[in-house]
């Protein structure tokens, strides 16, 4: 019994934690990753607004909780709207989970239904370039969990979504 | 003791190898040995076999020390074939060659010690003469047709998995002329596929429209960040304005979806747990009669 009770523990300290807690979640669904899951996609759109808030200061993209792929990804975008002479500016209106799904213990996809409000400003002057404009999308995030934290991997749009609608501030 | 305590650690670990298994966390197989977990319990039960090993020699238990032999020699042919093993999948368009490194391939699993195949050939045909799930790959100037069943590569094995269309996407400014112009490799008979390019900010969406002309009418979105730039149809060569820029579908040619695999010490380690099974049967067998 000894070496039963023992193996949960050295998967602890082995930094295999992530299995023991897969398993107690699929045993009791109220302890699973749900809103570490919600927590993650909510603060990298925070940090994604951020990003382009800040005329593309790009200091704080380490924090951004995504892989380095989707990180890079995020550095390319904002660096190019910059070169063009312009930045863009999101605004979150809202973020609202439809599922969160853990597809095994380092693996999770999740729907959100978005409405954002966004404008281009000047780069130099930052005046505004035309009006505020409003777009919505169904996403799907694929997140999967590296060194105990959930980390956003790949973010497409859902198809039957109502996206790209012009709906105004 | 030392014995009771070696057996506890080996049910131990068979018995939560059940348990995530059949939970969903890991998959049977070489996926179980990734976890830090295993590998150390298995350090733990090697210890534990060779205590064992030397207690046997000690008391001159001839059952013991057969049994603590069969399960080392279990144990070291699993270690030396989930080290050097090799299981990869890759996409080789017509004409292109294959190449050992990291990035030929797409998915896959590589033991700690084992190379990445390296074998040479080139994939010439895809399906020749309409027959589905076939192509051919040039050796050393020697054609060799292969399926869906494994064939021999050198000291690894190769099959063929499956055919699909890669779509040339041309992206272009007025400003800076062409900025892109690849061949993606992504399977559009299996939907919708999403894609970007390294030196573009940009997603791209793109599928095949069912009711085209002939097989040339695509549906795709192009996006930025949040938002949708483009989305609508695009027939082959059309050029859609994005953002003053202008993106096409120029072309699309076929490539195979290949696996290739290394398995050293296989054969070693099935007899190693075939013998492993009879010395156990005999011990307990021996032990009954007693």
């Amino acid at each position: 019994m000894i070496p039963l009770a023992l193996f949960p523990l050295a998967s602890v300290a082995c930094g295999d934690a992530a299995y023991l807690r897969y398993l107690l979640a699929r045993a009791v669904p109220s302890l699973g990753e749900s809103d570490r899951i919600k927590v993650a996609v909510t603060e990298f759109n925070n940090r994604f607004m951020d990003i382009y808030a800040s005329q593309g200061d790009k200091r704080g993209i380490g924090a951004v909780p995504a892989t380095v792929a989707m990180r890079h990804s995020l550095v390319t975008d904002a660096g190019s709207l910059w070169i063009g002479g312009q930045v863009l500016v999101y605004d979150i209106a809202s973020l609202d989970f439809r599922s969160v799904k853990q597809d095994g213990p380092l693996s999770a996809t999740v729907l959100v239904k978005e409405e954002w409000n966004y404008q281009y400003k000047d780069g130099k002057t930052y005046k505004e370039v035309g009006q505020v404009h409003g777009t919505g999308a169904l996403m799907r995030y694929r997140l999967v969990q590296q060194g105990g934290k959930w980390l956003v991997q790949a973010c497409e749009p859902v198809r039957g979504s109502d996206k790209g609608v012009k709906k105004g501030a | 003791m030392i014995a009771m305590a070696t057996l506890g650690l080996a049910l131990s670990l068979l018995f939560w190898s059940l348990v995530l298994v059949v939970a969903g966390a890991v998959k049977p197989g070489w996926q179980m040995l990734d976890l830090t977990v295993v590998r150390f319990w298995g350090l733990l039960l090697a210890g534990g076999i060779v205590a064992s090993l030397v207690t046997a020699l000690l008391q001159r238990s001839r059952t013991q020390l057969c049994l603590c032999l069969a399960a080392l020699i279990l144990l070291l042919t699993t270690t030396y074939a989930y080290l050097f093993h090799f299981d990869g999948a890759l996409s080789l368009a017509e004409g292109e060659s294959y190449e050992p490194f990291p990035t030929s391939f797409s998915s896959g699993h590589k033991g700690a010690l084992a190379p990445f195949p390296q074998a040479s050939f080139t994939l010439t045909r895809v399906e020749p003469d309409g027959k589905k799930g076939r192509a051919v790959i040039v050796q050393k100037g020697v054609g060799t047709e292969i399926d869906t069943i494994w064939r021999s590569l050198g000291s690894s094995e190769i099959r063929f998995k499956g055919a699909a269309l890669a779509p040339l996407i041309v992206v272009s400014s007025k400003e800076k002329g062409e900025l892109e112009r690849s061949y993606v490799k992504v399977d559009l008979s299996q939907g919708e596929q999403v894609f970007e390019f390294d030196t573009l900010p940009y997603q791209f969406l793109l599928r095949r429209e069912p009711k085209g002309d002939g097989n040339d009418l695509f549906h795709l979105e192009v996006r930025r960040g949040k938002l949708s730039l483009f989305d609508g149809s695009a027939t082959l060569g059309q050029k859609v304005a994005v953002q003053g820029m202008e993106v096409s579908i120029d072309d699309h040619r076929k490539f195979a979806l290949l696996e290739i695999r290394t398995r050293r010490g296989l054969v070693a380690l099935q007899a190693a747990a075939v013998l492993f099974a009879v010395v156990a049967v005999l011990a307990v067998v021996r032990r009954k009669a007693i």
